[in-house]
């Protein structure tokens, strides 16, 4: 019932659902020039089979649908969309659910693929209230009529339908129905067999573990040695679900050679798809034969000659050294890792930055440190902006295992250049590192190594990563402590209030009001306010209405103790009234909000 | 009152998750692009094709294109006619008749043009050879079109085959190829038997071999060349595509193109005009010549149909549709046998004397 | 008022537009605004100059990262916030909230997009069709584009028009002598301001585009030597590297839509202009592809396939 909404408020209540005629509505409106217009008419569909009642929904609407539907694929597909949303509601309920397949049939033989899937899709919605005899008197010639039909339209969808009903029907009819998808499986056309390679997997959960050896077996080697390899590459799935159906031995004895052959194909995309599913065969094979064959088809392709196969598979590196040994990782998957990071393409070395520290929790501290490190350093050195990022982003995982004080000793030079780097998105993510380094790297190392870059970035000409460098020293304050900000942070920033250039002036500013809340009242009064007083009569407004909002940030941040009330009151009230009367609208308009908030706390 | 639903998730079609069956689904639908950019241009006035609307499925729906394209697509459409004409011209100066193979043609309603126009006599057949899902298509779209299948002649005579991915009838055929396979595995069985080595053959590639390994191309062309100049015959080639794809306008087309999982690997080797050259001289071809479309546009289209283009929509960018334009480039070659006239060295498009004149 | 549009502000920031109703007010209220300010209006340094943006609403948040936000930093936009791009209902709504908002901190001048007949061609009337279901958004904003003002001054010295010179117009001050309440017309001194080119030629030209002039380094350094400036900065034209300093540096082309058209490759920039005049390009490239920069419905490529 999801559109009554809708319909109550379109139709005049005034009006019978009689009178109405909902069949001439919804052509009326399928005409329409507008697709929107024709869209919304499909989408409220099931509400005009719900006025008509279920008898006239399936002697007139469904009629009408079958035959008069035309239209934009957009449209095609809501309708095929529609149908498949327990449509048989509005037709009398499960014992007529068939008379959906009719409209349904047509929408699946159309050009567009996309309109073609959905309404399969809806068949086999509809096939699930379907009894077995409505799906032996009516879904069963359908199948056949599709799995027949001229054009290779008809014969692709028909593929998606034998598995929703395969289990319902007899085992005569199942034989039959084995038959007609090896009938596809060696169709004319490349298109036919790809859907028979898309949708055997779906058949083969169903069948019994003796037609999985005979047909499901004979099937799949059909498809698999396709001399077409967009046929191929989709029998991936395929191995992968026969594979879960087998025991370790059965795998052994029939698929070892379809295994090879996949992953060796001479179509670098089959090998992509296989690259891509890897780590699922893995699972579905077991221990014994990962260790005995699989390994080597996988480090195959991490050295493949393409460059979409080798990023494919260092996106599984770690999931599927899960399944290894630590001594096997290091000696068989390490070297190739390696490899990677001197790959000649930004891709690979991107994916594995990804995923390259995903291993180091599977090393342990001691294989990290030995075989790992070096090439993380590598990583964030590269060119390619990407792949530093992707490393960064990526060394918290890290840090876990060996410890921050060993990342950072490493990797620090790494990370004081990228501080600099040319890219302003590389720099905010190392900016958005350094709290976390400091909690662990302590005050005194960071004194000394980071300290300066910190006040550096105040300076960007990037807006963001000034703005990042004020946050910044707002989390450092709170690593650090209070007296560490007077000293470290505070002097630094209360002088660049004096830069001749407006922009340095403006950071000061906003500083300020960024990290006052986690100073103390002491620090603001002696270090900060005269600054601040006289940033107040800047000749540039845009400084002026943000000493007024930084003002609002000490109201309400001191505003709280007796001290802080006599502060606000007798330091921060008085610039607020000049500032209200200021010449320029808006430090009028905020310095008038600022004051509000004074004087509310003041009272509070 | 609450804003309006977004609509722009109307379009589920357009969206990229839907799993394709294959990845040469991207390439195929480049296609469509290619017959709605006709379509519009068509529409709009640039082109006159009575046909394309048979190819776009309710064509009456179609939104225009922007004026960019509408003029790239014109001035296209005109160069490449501009040549077959004077190839079918050449051919008939020396008293033969022309067989035109178009690969990766689509929804290309060339041999109608023709047919409907003075070549009808000139041609002895007409080949286009597509993936199969295009070739199916463009036979269902004859079979449903009186129009289309009134020129191949009386309906019995027409045959679809393999599947419904071939069409055959006396002068035209459609036929379900791969261009990546070995020429001796995909066109000699497929060719060999249909057409006539001493007669000219042209061979269209209309943004095609840019999607093919160049290795693949460059076996196809040398195939037809062989095919041709082995028999005392002669080949033209016509190749538009893009190129000189190295510099930043073609970084972000290889990108954008490949977020739609379109490749060029066929493109790479190409980057510049001489370079589209010399594939011909390369492959043995006698004579070639390339121009951009940004060239032709300013020397090779009269001053009166400029004055007319002009007038058809307001162009806001002449600095990106140049851009644009010097990206794409017609180049094409002959390969002549010894007892070929020179006359064929000739062949190519004349420029317009009046190239003083600013659009 | 301020806080019912800061809350549109927020809104139209993440990329999600108002409803038709609050577009009808936000216009009316612009106009309002705009129907005071001159036709050159004036403004103080130091303020932050964009060429075009074309919709491209991502990339003009990247701009606004690189620049810094309004009002915190003074901007002027040279126009052509429209057309092209995906999202031009959102990129010229916020524009022109901020406006409202903050009528002192921005400063919107006419392109030669904005303007009826164009915007049919080229994308804002269909995406108002289409995101709002009627065109009354597309006339709205289009009244507005009509009070929007034709060129600024900063200082006194540097002069802000999105195309460029006029035959018609020796002096600024003759600018402020035209009607400009009015769809853009096809020729005559406010077309022109609107449509025309710097050129490597002497003297005038015809323009490839259909309006306006070509005008040459002559006529540049004339202008900019009898109305006692220092710079005229216009967008209008693609830069692929942002900006082009021509003719002695006497007028830049500043271009802020990096990847124009999500197709030309091209890096954007702004001019920041500090307190004391001085000048700083700040060059910027397109969102990273990770921002949604591209709808889910995509329009078809725009390239020849």
């Amino acid at each position: 019932m999801h559109n009554m909404g809708y319909f109550e408020q379109t139709m005049d209540p005034g009006i019978g659902t009689d009178e109405i005629a909902p069949i001439a509505l919804l052509m009326d409106e399928l005409r329409s020039e507008d697709v929107q217009l024709r869209l919304n008419a499909i989408h409220r569909v099931s509400t005009i089979a719900l006025a008509l009642g279920p008898d006239r929904a399936r002697e007139e609407l469904i009629p009408f649908l079958q035959d008069s539907v035309d239209d934009e694929d957009e449209v095609l597909l809501a309708l095929a969309d529609e149908l498949g949303k327990n449509f048989e509601e509005y037709v009398g309920g499960p014992e007529h659910a068939h008379v959906l397949l009719g409209p349904l049939e047509n929408l699946s033989s159309v050009e567009e693929t996309l309109v073609r899937d959905k309404a399969a899709e809806s068949i086999a919605q509809v096939s699930i209230v379907l009894s077995q005899p409505q799906i032996e008197q009516y879904y069963i010639p359908l199948l056949e009529r599709l799995s027949r039909g001229e054009w290779f339209t008809s014969r692709t969808s028909s593929a998606a339908l034998y598995a929703p009903v395969y289990a319902k029907v007899s085992p005569t009819i199942q034989e039959n129905l084995r038959k007609s998808f090896m009938a596809l499986a060696s169709d004319d056309t490349p298109m036919v067999r790809r859907a028979a390679a898309k949708w055997l997997g779906a058949l083969i959960k169903d069948l019994s573990k003796q037609h999985v050896l005979s047909d499901g077996l004979t099937i799949y080697r059909r498809l698999q040695s396709d001399d077409q390899d967009s046929v191929r590459m989709l029998t991936v799935e395929d191995l992968v679900t026969i594979v879960q159906q087998l025991t370790s031995s059965e795998v052994h004895e029939l698929l070892l050679k379809q295994i090879r052959q996949t992953t060796s194909d001479k179509s670098w995309r089959v090998r992509y798809m296989a690259a891509t599913h890897f780590n699922e065969l893995a699972e579905a094979v077991g221990v014994e034969l990962v260790r005995e064959e699989l390994v080597g088809h996988f480090v195959q392709l991490l050295k493949d000659n393409e460059a979409e196969v080798r990023t494919a598979a260092a996106g599984q590196i770690p999931g599927f050294s899960k399944l290894l040994e630590k001594d096997v990782i290091v000696a068989r998957i390490v070297p190739f890792v390696r490899d990677l990071c001197q790959d000649s393409s930004q891709h690979v070395r991107a994916a594995l930055a990804n995923q390259i520290t995903g291993l180091a929790p599977l090393l342990g501290k001691e294989a990290t440190i030995e075989h790992l490190l070096q090439l993380f350093l590598h990583l964030l050195k590269d060119e390619f902006p990407e792949v530093r990022l992707n490393i960064i982003s990526k060394l918290e995982q890290v840090n876990e295992v060996i410890g921050i004080q060993l990342l950072a000793e490493s990797l620090l030079p790494a990370i004081v250049e990228l501080a600099e780097d040319k890219s302003w998105r590389v720099r905010q993510a190392i900016i958005e590192y350094i709290p976390l380094l400091a909690t662990q790297l302590g005050r005194p190392f960071f004194d000394e190594q980071l300290a300066n870059l910190c006040m550096s970035w105040l300076g960007d000409t990037v807006y963001s990563i000034r703005e990042a460098a004020i946050i910044n020293l707002k989390k450092l304050t709170e690593v650090f402590g209070v007296e560490w900000a007077r000293t470290a942070i505070v002097p630094k920033v209360v002088n660049m209030g004096a830069h001749p250039n407006y922009l340095y002036r403006m950071t000061t500013v906003q500083a300020i009001g960024t990290i006052a809340p986690v100073l103390d009242l002491d620090i603001v009064r002696s270090e900060i306010m005269e600054a601040l007083l006289h940033l107040a009569t800047d000749s540039i407004p845009n400084i002026r209405f943000n000493v007024a909002k930084s003002m609002e940030v000490l109201s309400t941040s001191y505003g709280g103790t007796p001290d802080g009330k006599e502060f606000i009151q007798q330091k921060v009230v008085p610039v607020l009234e000049e500032l209200k009367i200021d010449q320029d609208a808006d430090v009028r308009y905020f310095a008038t909000h600022a004051l509000q908030r004074a004087r509310t706390t003041l009272d509070g | 009152m609450d804003p309006p639903t977004p609509p722009l998730f109307r379009d589920p079609l357009a969206s990229p998750s839907s799993k394709a069956l294959d990845l040469d689904e991207p390439v195929r639908a480049t296609d469509n692009d290619a017959a709605l950019a006709r379509l519009s241009a068509v529409r709009k006035g640039y082109l006159v094709d009575p046909f394309i609307i048979h190819f776009v499925p309710r064509a009456h729906l179609q939104p225009p294109r922007p004026p960019l394209i509408n003029i790239g697509t014109y001035i296209r459409g005109t160069g490449l006619d501009e040549l077959v004409e004077s190839f079918i011209g050449l051919a008939t100066g020396q008293g033969k008749k022309a067989q035109i193979v178009s690969l990766g043609a689509g929804s290309d309603t060339r041999f109608w043009r023709l047919h409907a126009g003075t070549s009808r006599e000139h041609l002895a057949c007409y080949i286009e050879l597509d993936f199969p899902e295009n070739t199916t298509r463009k036979a269902m779209a004859v079979r449903k079109s009186k129009v289309l299948s009134a020129a191949l002649g009386r309906s019995e005579d027409i045959q679809i085959g393999d599947g419904g991915t071939s069409l055959h009838s006396s002068i035209y055929r459609l036929l379900p190829l791969d261009l990546r396979l070995p020429p001796s595995v995909s066109l000699a069985p497929k060719l060999a038997p249909i057409l006539d080595p001493s007669s000219p053959l042209l061979i269209l590639c209309e943004c095609v071999l840019a999607y093919v390994a160049s290795a693949a191309s460059d076996a196809v062309l040398r195939w037809f060349a062989d095919f041709s100049s082995s028999n005392d015959g002669v080949t033209g080639v016509i190749i538009y595509e893009m190129f000189g794809l190295e510099d930043s306008f073609g970084r972000v087309m290889k990108n954008n193109l490949k977020s739609r999982h379109v490749e060029l690997p066929g493109a790479e080797p190409y980057n510049s005009l001489d370079s589209l050259r010399q594939r011909f001289f390369r492959l043995g071809f006698e004579e070639a010549r390339a121009l951009t479309l940004r060239d032709f546009r300013r020397t090779h289209i009269s001053v009166t149909e400029q004055m007319r283009i002009a007038r058809i929509e307001m162009l806001d960018e002449v600095e990106e549709l140049e851009l644009v334009l010097q990206h794409y480039a017609i180049s094409w070659g002959i390969k002549l046998s010894a007892k070929q006239a020179n006359a064929w060295l000739e062949w190519g498009i004349a420029e317009k004397s009046d190239e003083d004149w600013i659009p | 008022m301020p806080s019912d549009l800061d809350a549109q502000i927020e809104q139209l920031a993440r990329c999600e537009y108002i409803s038709e109703e609050q577009v009808k007010r936000l216009c009316l209220k612009a106009r309002e605004i705009l129907i005071e300010e001159s036709n050159v209006q004036v403004v103080d340094a130091p303020v932050t100059i964009c060429g075009d943006i074309h919709g491209q609403f991502y990339d003009m948040m990247e701009l606004f990262k690189v620049g810094g936000t309004c009002p915190e930093t003074n901007y002027i936009f040279m126009g052509d916030f429209v057309d092209r791009g995906f999202y031009s209902v959102e990129t010229f709504l916020l524009l022109l909230a901020l406006k409202v908002r903050y009528p002192d901190r921005i400063t919107l001048i006419r392109g030669n997009h904005e303007s009826r007949q164009i915007t049919q061609v080229y994308g804002f009337y269909d995406e108002c069709q289409r995101k709002y279901g009627s065109s009354n958004v597309w006339r709205w904003c289009c009244e507005v584009f009509d009070y929007l003002a034709l060129g600024a001054i900063v200082d006194g010295r540097v002069f802000c028009v999105h195309g460029g010179l006029s035959p018609a117009l020796e002096y600024i001050d003759t600018i402020r002598a035209i009607d400009r309440k009015q769809e853009v017309p096809h020729d005559g001194a406010m077309c022109d301001l609107l449509w025309s080119d710097p050129d490597d030629i002497m003297g005038w030209g015809l323009s490839p585009r259909g309006a306006g002039y070509l005008f040459g380094g002559d006529i540049t350094k004339r202008f900019v030597h009898d109305n006692a400036i220092e710079l005229i900065a216009r967008a209008h034209q693609l830069a692929m590297e942002g900006y082009k300093l021509m003719f002695d540096q006497t007028i830049v082309t500043v271009w802020s839509a990096p990847n124009y058209c999500y197709r030309c490759g091209n890096v954007a920039s702004i001019l920041e202009l500090d307190e004391h005049l001085g000048q700083e390009y700040k060059v910027f490239q397109h969102a990273p592809p990770d921002v949604r920069s591209v709808p889910l419905r995509r329009p078809p490529a725009d390239y020849f396939l």
